[in-house]
C-alpha cells in the first residue's frame, strides 16, 4: 500500500540530518510507525506544529517499496494537547506514558484498544485532575492491553485460590509468572515482590473496569506507590523479555 | 580515470560532510583536483586551522579563536565593554547566535548550551548540564554587578518547551528576570495557512500597538 492515511498521535520526533524530522507515530490502523518529514525542521515548514510529540493528527504518509521508513506527505492537527507540553508535571508524565508504549508496542501491528487508551491516558493528563494515578492506570491497562493481564484471583503455580484474608507475607506477585503465587509455590521469596490486601484489591478491581471508570477511585499515595512500583518491574520484566525475543529473531 | 587510492579517500572523507552523498562527493572531488593547486591549500589549512584554533569561550561557550596550546578562551562578544552586561540570551547552539547577531537588534551577552533538555531521550540533560552549570554560576556571580535579565532562545517545539521550564525553575530563585522570544506567525506569510497552535501561541503572545 503505498499511500496511507490514517489518524496517529505523534510519539516521539527526533531530529534527522539538517532539515528533517524521524517521526515515531501510533496510528489507529497500522500501529506504531516511524515516518520521515522532510524539511519540517525548516522556517516556513508545511508541518507547523502537527508533528510535536502527544499530537493527535490525521496523517498521509507515502510508502516505498523496499524502503522500511514512509514519507510524511501530509500532518493535519486533530488535537494538539498542547497544553500537555506547557508546564513540566504534564510533559513528564506524558513522557513516561509514551516511552512504555514506545517500549512495549512492536513496529507496525495495529491495535486500535491501545490506540484509545493512549489517546484518553493523554486526554486524563490534560484535565490534571491527578496526574500521578493516570500514569499508573495507563500502565496497568498498557499491560492488560499488550496481553499480559496478570491473574489476581488465582495462584498461577497451583490455581488454587488466593484468599484475601491471608497474611500480609503470604500475598507474592511473580514477574515471571504473570500473576500471584501462594507461598507453597514460591521456590524463592526473592524473586516474588511481597503485595499488600489494599494494593490487590485495587488491581482485582481494575481488571474489572474500564480505564475511563478506574479515575474515579482515589487510592492513598502510599497505595499507589506500592503499585507503581510492581507495575514497574512487571514491565521491566516483560520489556525484558521482548528484547530477548527480538535479539533472538 | 581510475578512482582509487587518495581520489576515493578524498570522495570518501567529503561524504562525511552534511547532505553530502556520493554522487555530490564526487563532484566535490573533481572540482578540487581542477582547482589552481594554491587554493585547494588554502582549502585545506582552512580547515585544519579552524580545527586547531577554535575554541569554546570560557565564558558563554560561544566558538571563538585561541592560540594553538591554549585550551580556554574568551569570545568577541564576551570581551567587548560596549555589550550590555545584564542581559544574557541563552541559544541552543552557535548558529542561532550568529543569526541572532546578524540582525545587529541585540546588544547584549549570550550563554550557548550545545542542546537542549530532551524528556524523550534517556539521557535527558546529559549533553547540556555542564553548559547550564556554567549558566548558573555566571548568574550567581553576577548578581554583583546585576543581572537583570536572561531571554531564553529555545525553539518551540517540545525539547525547547522543556529546556525552558527547567531552566526557568533554575533561575528564578535568583530573583533574575526570565523571558523567552516570542513565538507566532512568521513575518512575510499569510495568517490563514497557520495551524491552530502557532495561532494560539500569537494570541497569547499579542501586544499592544
Amino acid at each position: 500500500m503505498p499511500l496511507l492515511s490514517t489518524e496517529a498521535i505523534v510519539l516521539s520526533s527526533l531530529r534527522l540530518g539538517e532539515e528533517d524530522k524521524l517521526i515515531t507515530f501510533f496510528s489507529l490502523t497500522r500501529g506504531k510507525i516511524v515516518g520521515v518529514a522532510k524539511g519540517a525542521r525548516r522556517f516556513k515548514n508545511r508541518f507547523g506544529a502537527s508533528l510535536e510529540p502527544f499530537t493527535h493528527c490525521h496523517l498521509v504518509l507515502f510508502e516505498k517499496p523496499n524502503n522500511k521508513l514512509a514519507r510524511i506527505s501530509q500532518a493535519d492537527i486533530l488535537y494538539s494537547f498542547r497544553k500537555l507540553r506547557e508546564s513540566w508535571e504534564p510533559i513528564e508524565r506524558g513522557t513516561e506514558m509514551v516511552r512504555l508504549l514506545l517500549r512495549i508496542t512492536p513496529e507496525e501491528q495495529p491495535h486500535p484498544g491501545l490506540y484509545y487508551l493512549l489517546k484518553e491516558g493523554l486526554t486524563f493528563l490534560e484535565t490534571g485532575v491527578n496526574r500521578y494515578l493516570s500514569v499508573i492506570l495507563f500502565t496497568a491497562y498498557l499491560i492488560a492491553e499488550s496481553g499480559y493481564q496478570p491473574r489476581w484471583d488465582h495462584c498461577v503455580g497451583c490455581n488454587r485460590s488466593v484468599t484475601e484474608t491471608a497474611a500480609a507475607p503470604s500475598r507474592f506477585f511473580s514477574c515471571k509468572d504473570g500473576g500471584l503465587i501462594c507461598p507453597r509455590c514460591t521456590t524463592s521469596e526473592a524473586q516474588c515482590i511481597s503485595i499488600s490486601l489494599g494494593a490487590l484489591t485495587f488491581l482485582q478491581t481494575l481488571s474489572k473496569i474500564d480505564f475511563r471508570s478506574a479515575h474515579q477511585y482515589s487510592p492513598s499515595l502510599l497505595l499507589l506507590r506500592e503499585i507503581e512500583t510492581l507495575l514497574k518491574d512487571y514491565m521491566a520484566y516483560i520489556i525484558g523479555c521482548h528484547h530477548l525475543l527480538n535479539a533472538s529473531s | 580515470m581510475e578512482k582509487k587510492g587518495v581520489f576515493n579517500t578524498l570522495i570518501e572523507q567529503l561524504m562525511a560532510l552534511p547532505g553530502v552523498g556520493k554522487k555530490t562527493a564526487e563532484r566535490y572531488a573533481f572540482f578540487i583536483l581542477k582547482m589552481p593547486e594554491e587554493q585547494a591549500r588554502t582549502i585545506a589549512t582552512a580547515i585544519t586551522d579552524a580545527k586547531d584554533k577554535l575554541r569554546h569561550c570560557k565564558i558563554c561557550n560561544n566558538m571563538t579563536e585561541a592560540e594553538v596550546g591554549t585550551p580556554t578562551a574568551v569570545c568577541k562578544i564576551c570581551a567587548n565593554g560596549a555589550r550590555d552586561p545584564q542581559k544574557i540570551l541563552v541559544v541552543e547552539e552557535a548558529n542561532t547566535l550568529y543569526a541572532i547577531e546578524k540582525s545587529g537588534e541585540y546588544k547584549g551577552l549570550y550563554h550557548v548550551l550545545h542542546g537542549t533538555y530532551s524528556p524523550l531521550s534517556d539521557n535527558g540533560h546529559e549533553g547540556t548540564s555542564a553548559s547550564i552549570n556554567g549558566l548558573m554560576e555566571r548568574i550567581k556571580q553576577g548578581m554583583s554587578f546585576g543581572i537583570s535579565e536572561v531571554i531564553l532562545a529555545v525553539s518551540p517545539n517540545i525539547d525547547g518547551e522543556a529546556t525552558a521550564l527547567y531552566l526557568t525553575r533554575m533561575i528564578k530563585p535568583f530573583g533574575v528576570k526570565v523571558t523567552r522570544i516570542a513565538c507566532g506567525i512568521p513575518a512575510g506569510s499569510d495568517i490563514e495557512y497557520a495551524d491552530e497552535v502557532t495561532l494560539i501561541k500569537s494570541l497569547e503572545g499579542r501586544r499592544d500597538v
